[in-house]
């Protein structure tokens, strides 16, 4: 979610960090209370649900301390967090959803069943949605340090495919199960993102 | 082919070619660091197209490669040279052997093949660029423009300029001899340049071997077989008619195509003109026969005329017939001998028909007719060639002759004809039919002139039958005896005859039909051709003597369109025109009247327009069959760096389809 690096431009988790704490913010202005989970492979960091302005600046606080950090595997971190959230509600995830599509749905299967309305916020770099034009590189994983030495603009074709593909095979999905899918490129305001839960 | 290099010293450039490469290994081995969110996804997609980019990656370093090579190869300025290319300073000689014969007239598309022939070969004198060159042509008298090669191209450009074709066959084996001494005088490299249509009557067997010192490029400039329809002959018969006596003539046409055809073939005789259509076979002949009566004696003129075509030169054919006013019969008895007498009568009641004395049968005078009778089975040999020579026979056998004789005459089988021949006498004598579907005899097939060899015979021989068997039977008598039989021999018959000219053995010669019955005999025992005194070749010079010298004041010679040529005296009281003739009949006169024509027709040989399939091989000169251009481009070196260039900018075009293909796509 660092993507992309001393670019300028914000990063995916700057800004999914800037939507939640303004979509926190909202909430709890109506006294309704919002709780936050971050996640890489497992659960790192759990708020249980609140409403205070207490609760909101510590909410704030963590969002603006986090840092990237291990691989993510989003289906386990939601099979962790099943049991920390007591009442059923409205479950916002925002993740660049770079995992299998079943297996996220699987995972959300049992908040589905709990009653949880779920939003999926599919956020990515306009470079990962279209690999930028540039010579052969050593591509480095962000997250595990794999290397991988390609010409992108050989794979630019391809690879727009396989992000099409991924993000249609959730979106599908999601429709099967009632869930909002939204793909959040981060070169468009987080605002109209807004508008999602007042349509839901 | 070879290659030379015009800045040898920038060979070091062509290092750069290694650029490519170079690059493209350190940029595999220090590419630039790109930190990524996922990979996983990435190497999906690589697994999945790498087996397309690979060999894309080996595409554009070899482009890119070749690239750099061809620029670097572009500044050593190569030139590519063939392997006749002359060397620097090296002098060079073109001998141009252009065919002009009468095939060259025949038109391909727009242009005669000729036409085609004279800018092949300026375009050769302008590309290759000899130090000396000559013009040698193809025709009936092969002859070059200079003595030997000179340098003063513009000349034989002139005269190719101011060439037409001649309507005559080309002494190939000549002009080919000329054109190979003309390379031996010259200098340098020797190149002999051969135009020609390669016709196939021409060339197909003849020998192109020429020394291994000269260079032969073979331009053909007919562009595959033209149809042709022509009239190659024209035959009288009898040849020499007597004046009133109709004549055959037989126009052969033949068609040099491949498929059948229809035509209107006319025969003008001396201002009297006929015509009929012709169908003619795919590669095929037709004769049409026409007769003509030959009203008074002189010389009759004779074209035969086809409707025009694309090759008209072929389309005439011409003749000229000596009618006789009366024929010469020589008569080897006595005087006063009853066979003498018979003859006489004869002679003296047919006004074309001249009765002379021939005291000696073996060397008789000069006569149409010699008639031997008794003959006493001498001379065997003289009379058999004087046949063959133009002069009908008509012998009649005496008894006690050898059959051997007769045999030897005729050219029968000698060992087959033994002992003499017998009296076979009868006072009632027997009496002589003709043998039905005879022409001489055609006149009295009906019965109503009665019989042409009527009369009682008391006398006879016995003709052997292994004798009279080898000849033409033309009457016999009631018991089937021969009566009168007809060798053939090379030109003139010979008739043996048991029907006697002796009004004491037979009563034959008072009979009313004798007159017009011998009469038929002698006009259609006459050769069937004689010796052509006016035909002469394309090409050639007409040549003539008068018989009295002192007309040779008067004397002219006119063309076809009557116009007057130009006449030389030869050693002697021979005239001849000093301008090579073309097809027609020209007219030799002598106050204005005609005396004697001489006929040139157009050459049979050339009407085929057949052409070789390949162009000849001339051995170890043999030049490759490409474009003189080309050639000369290759003997003075052809820059390749324009190409090279060219080649670059093509791959500059290239190199980004396959480096980025999506780029474009997307734009």
């Amino acid at each position: 979610m660092a993507f992309p690096e001393n670019d300028g431009r914000l990063s995916k988790l700057e800004y999914a960090s800037f939507f939640a704490a303004c979509l926190s913010w909202l909430v709890t202005s109506k006294n309704d209370r919002v709780s936050l989970t971050l996640f890489d492979k497992g659960i790192r960091k759990h708020l249980p649900p609140g409403s205070t302005r207490r609760h909101l600046h510590d909410l704030m606080t963590t969002l603006e301390a986090t840092k990237p950090g291990s691989p993510t595997d989003l289906p386990d971190a939601l099979h962790r967090a099943h049991p920390l959230l007591k009442r059923r509600g409205t479950l916002v995830i925002l993740s660049d959803l770079f995992t299998d599509p079943a297996r996220l749905f699987t995972a959300l299967n049992p908040y589905l069943h709990r009653g949880f309305r779920v939003h999926l916020f599919h956020i990515l770099d306009p470079a990962e949605l279209d690999l930028e034009n540039r010579g052969l590189s050593r591509f480095v994983d962000m997250e595990n340090d794999s290397r991988l030495t390609v010409h992108p603009q050989a794979l630019r074709e391809a690879w727009k495919q396989e992000i099409l593909a991924h993000s249609r095979a959730l979106r599908a999905l999601a429709a099967g199960r009632s869930v909002d899918y939204a793909l959040a490129p981060t070169n468009e305001s987080y605002f109209s993102l807004f508008d999602r839960f007042r349509n839901s | 082919m070879s290659l030379f290099f015009q800045q040898p010293w920038l060979i070091p450039l062509l290092a750069l070619a290694g650029l490519p490469l170079i690059v493209h290994l350190l940029s595999r081995t220090r590419p630039p660091v790109y930190r990524f969110s996922n990979l996983e996804f990435l190497q999906r997609v690589v697994r999945r197209t790498a087996r397309f980019r690979k060999p894309k990656d080996w595409l554009l370093l070899a482009l890119r490669t070749l690239a750099i090579a061809a620029l670097a190869a572009a500044f050593l300025g190569p030139l590519l040279f063939s392997k006749s290319g002359i060397l620097p300073g090296e002098k060079r000689t073109v001998i141009l052997l252009v065919d002009r014969s009468a095939s060259m007239a025949a038109r391909d598309g727009a242009a005669t093949r000729f036409e085609a022939a004279v800018l092949a070969a300026g375009e050769a004198l302008d590309n290759l660029r000899p130090d000396a060159a000559n013009l040698v042509w193809i025709d009936a008298s092969p002859a070059a423009i200079f003595p030997e090669p000179a340098p003063n191209r513009t000349f034989l450009s002139e005269s190719l300029e101011q060439a037409s074709t001649r309507p005559e066959p080309g002494a190939l084996a000549r002009a080919w001899e000329l054109a190979l001494r003309q390379c031996a005088v010259g200098t340098g490299r020797k190149e002999l340049v051969v135009i020609s249509d390669f016709q196939s009557s021409a060339w197909k067997n003849f020998d192109t071997t020429v020394p291994a010192d000269v260079n032969v490029r073979a331009i053909s400039v007919a562009h595959g077989d033209s149809a042709n329809v022509a009239v190659s002959s024209l035959v009288a018969s009898p040849a020499e008619p007597v004046a009133g006596q109709e004549t055959t003539v037989i126009c052969r046409v033949r068609n040099f195509s491949g498929e059948a055809r229809r035509t209107t073939l006319s025969l003008d005789a001396g201002g009297s003109n006929q015509s009929r259509p012709v169908d003619l076979p795919a590669w095929g002949t037709t004769e049409a026969a026409f007769t003509v009566r030959c009203p008074t004696a002189g010389l009759l003129t004779l074209t035969a005329a086809l409707e025009d075509d694309a090759f008209p030169g072929d389309d005439r054919c011409h003749a000229v017939l000596r009618v006789r006013d009366s024929l010469r019969m020589a008569v080897a008895a006595a005087p006063t001998s009853p066979e003498s007498k018979s003859a006489r009568l004869l002679a003296d009641a047919l006004p074309w028909l001249d009765a002379i004395d021939c005291p000696d049968s073996s060397n008789p005078p000069p006569c149409d007719l010699l008639l031997v009778p008794g003959w006493n089975g001498e001379n065997s040999e003289k009379l058999r060639a004087l046949a063959a020579n133009g002069t009908t026979l008509i012998l009649f056998p005496r008894p006690g002759i050898s059959a051997k004789a007769v045999a030897d005459l005729t050219g029968s089988a000698a060992e087959a004809a033994d002992g003499i021949l017998t009296l076979d006498a009868r006072p009632e004598g027997w009496q002589a039919v003709p043998v039905e579907g005879k022409p001489m005899f055609a006149l009295f097939a009906s019965g109503e002139f009665g019989n042409p060899l009527a009369g009682v015979t008391r006398q006879r021989v016995r003709l052997p039958a292994s004798v009279t068997g080898k000849g033409e039977l033309l009457g016999r008598f009631a018991d089937g005896t021969p009566a009168l039989v007809a060798f053939s021999t090379a030109s003139a018959p010979i008739v043996v005859s048991n029907l006697s000219l002796d009004p004491a053995t037979s009563d034959w010669t008072s009979r009313p039909t004798f007159l017009p019955g011998f009469a038929e005999l002698i006009l259609h025992t006459r050769p069937k051709a004689t010796a052509d005194l006016f035909t002469i070749e394309p090409g050639s010079f007409p040549a003539w003597s008068p018989a009295d010298p002192s007309q040779a004041a008067t004397l002219t010679l006119a063309d076809p369109a009557g116009k007057s040529l130009p006449l030389e005296q030869m050693a002697g009281p021979v005239w001849h025109s000093s301008q090579p003739v073309v097809p027609g009949i020209y007219s030799w006169l002598i106050s204005g009247q005609p005396v004697h024509h001489s006929v040139v027709n157009f050459p049979e040989s050339e009407s085929d327009l057949r052409v070789l399939p390949e162009l000849p091989t001339f051995g170890k000169g043999d030049q490759p069959r490409e474009s003189l251009a080309r050639a000369a481009a290759l003997d003075h070196g052809l820059p390749l760096w324009p190409w090279l260039i060219a080649l670059v900018l093509l791959v500059l075009l290239i190199e980004p389809l396959i480096a980025s293909p999506s780029t474009l796509k997307s734009q």
